[in-house]
């Protein structure tokens, strides 16, 4: 099963100035990992940290299975690590299959057509998400939501053993969302590493296996959810507002009152 | 697909054929006209209108703006202020230099676009932007050169600005194939790549595209495509712009389709665009570029009240 490890991992915009640091922790396939924490708190960089894009600095080390994240090269890092931004643009002119099939291509070269195996993984990858049906729909007349259903079956697509996440749960409606949190549990299942950003706690249900908290780009806690939620006072101070957090019975769904006083 | 394919064919047979037989054909060497004048004069709209179409093709797909053409880059002005000046000056160059120092204007006033946008990180709005500047600029000291152009040299610098497809000889298409050679084939391989810049930049980034790279390497095949062909006819708008959309309304936004379709598309266009420029005020002729830009203009307004699909 593959293992993400982060020892003192920093990441920022220049080699000085690290926008999120001290991010130390042990992921493994199988398990659905949070990073919370409020706005501007470091979270997306950290994601983009570990995907090393363009213009990123990191320092640290991140690890996949003991082969350094880093010094990967990008069609490598490609075929292990697939990540999903937070609002990416519609493509237009293309079809939600097309969309999908966008992901295959870390699998083949950089102008051969998809082959049968390649349309299969991405009706698959529909499926699982649940949108089979808008498969042949243009990508710009289809809603939000389902754009970013579409998104998420092309990273799915992927077929990677590590999947990165920013707020994949964002602009979901509800019935979207918990199924959403109900895949990324189910491909945690089949070990596959998911590292997944939110500000709706309470939107995944319970979902996660792990949460990472941080907080004016520290890494303040990683634990359990009920270790990091439960803290007392914890995500009161980190998010400024008086928070209650609770869970009606251990093991069910997390629900999340901001700005009430325990 | 296969039907627009069929139908780009026949309306590119049909083109060749009725250019060949457009116009007198003179008593004494009618050979003559076909093989040195009709020939090379069909080559040349074909080449140009494929480069003119595949650049802005891609500055579409990397700009993700669909309202980009390949004068987005400061192209055309770039062109312009070069001939204009050589225009003026009335050194006579041989044409060939004529024509090469349109595509070095056309070459210089991209790159100067692209450092312009290296404040900006050089991001798809960052290089519209500085070419829209650059734009300005070339028009402004093209309107300077025009102001102290005596008449003469003035009608000719205007007449340039128009477009030509007349030519002898095939010294002009042979000008124009390393150009379109050098811009096709590295676009070819790349339109797998072309797909990924349609989505976010990181997306791509993350399926294993060197992003910087491959946006520096099409912008260049983009301007030398352009480039080529503004020095060999002359800056004729709108073939970027109105292919590569009326493709992809027809066959979708893959780029595996769209850009080889746009091709063919941008020949059709100028073949046919040519024939009309030579029998509608028969026997003038009307330059090729006021056809285009009386197409183009409304097109371009249909796009902006259409929003079109990118």
């Amino acid at each position: 099963m593959s293992e993400l490890i982060f020892q003192e991992f920093a990441a920022g915009y220049s080699p000085g100035v690290m926008a999120v640091s001290g991010v130390s922790m042990r992921i493994t396939g199988g398990s659905v990992t949070a990073v919370i924490g409020p706005n501007g708190s470091g979270k997306s960089t950290l994601l983009k940290g570990i995907m090393s894009f363009p213009g990123i600095h990191s320092r640290g080390s991140v690890t996949l299975d003991s082969s350094p994240v880093q010094s990967m090269n990008r069609s490598e890092r490609a075929g292990r690590i697939a990540y999903l931004p937070q609002s990416p643009p519609v493509p237009a002119g293309l079809t939600a299959i097309e969309t999908v099939l966008l992901g295959r291509f870390p699998h083949r070269s950089a102008w051969s057509s998809d082959t049968a195996e390649d349309t299969r993984i991405a009706l698959d990858a529909l499926d699982m998400v649940g949108a089979s049906h808008l498969a042949d729909k243009f990508t710009d007349e289809i809603s939000g939501g389902e754009n970013r259903l579409v998104n998420l079956a092309a990273v799915l697509s992927q077929k990677t053993e590590v999947i990165l996440l920013d707020e994949p749960g964002s602009s979901l409606d509800y019935g979207h969302a918990a199924q959403l949190w109900k895949l990324l549990s189910d491909l945690a299942d089949r070990g596959i590493v998911i590292l997944a950003t939110t500000h709706r706690i309470e939107m995944s249900g319970n979902a996660f296996d792990k949460v990472l908290l941080l907080s004016e780009g520290k890494a303040l806690a990683f634990g359990n959810p009920e270790d990091v939620f439960l803290s007392k006072d914890l995500l009161s101070r980190v998010y400024k507002t008086p928070m209650k957090v609770r869970q009606s019975s251990p093991g069910s769904s997390w629900i999340v009152f901001p700005g009430s006083s325990e | 697909m296969k039907r627009t394919l069929i139908s780009l064919v026949v309306l590119a047979v049909t083109g060749i054929a009725l250019s060949l037989a457009t116009g007198p054909l003179g008593l004494n060497a009618p050979g003559q006209v076909i093989l040195f004048l009709r020939l090379p004069r069909i080559l040349l709209a074909i080449a140009a209108g494929a480069s003119l179409a595949v650049s802005g093709c891609i500055l579409q797909a990397v700009l993700r703006n669909p309202l980009a053409t390949p004068y987005t880059l400061g192209i055309s002005a770039g062109a312009g202020v070069t001939a204009g000046f050589i225009i003026l000056s009335g050194i006579s160059l041989p044409i060939f230099l004529v024509y090469l120092s349109g595509t070095a204007g056309a070459l210089a006033a991209s790159t100067l676009t692209w450092f312009i946008a290296g404040r900006s990180q050089r991001d798809h709005s960052g290089l519209i932007l500085a070419g829209v500047t650059v734009n300005l600029l070339g028009a402004s000291v093209l309107l300077l050169i025009e102001y102290m152009s005596p008449a003469s040299r003035l009608v000719e610098i205007i007449r340039w600005m128009m477009g030509d497809l007349a030519i002898a000889g095939y010294r002009r298409v042979l000008f124009l194939l390393p150009f379109l050679v050098a811009g096709m084939v590295p676009a070819i391989m790349r339109t797998g790549t072309l797909n990924q810049f349609l989505t976010a930049t990181e997306m791509a980034e993350s399926r294993g595209v060197n992003t910087v790279r491959e946006r520096l390497l099409l912008l260049i095949a983009a301007a030398v495509l352009a480039g080529g062909a503004v020095g060999a006819v002359g800056p004729i708008g709108f073939v970027g712009l109105i292919v590569p959309h009326t493709m992809r309304r027809l066959v979708g936004g893959d780029y595996r389709r769209l850009l080889p379709l746009s091709a063919l598309g941008g020949a059709v266009l100028m073949l046919w665009a040519d024939i009309f420029s030579r029998v509608v005020i028969s026997p003038a002729e009307l330059p090729i570029g006021v056809i285009l830009s009386l197409l183009g203009g409304p097109f371009f307004l249909y796009l902006l009240v259409k929003k079109p699909r990118l």
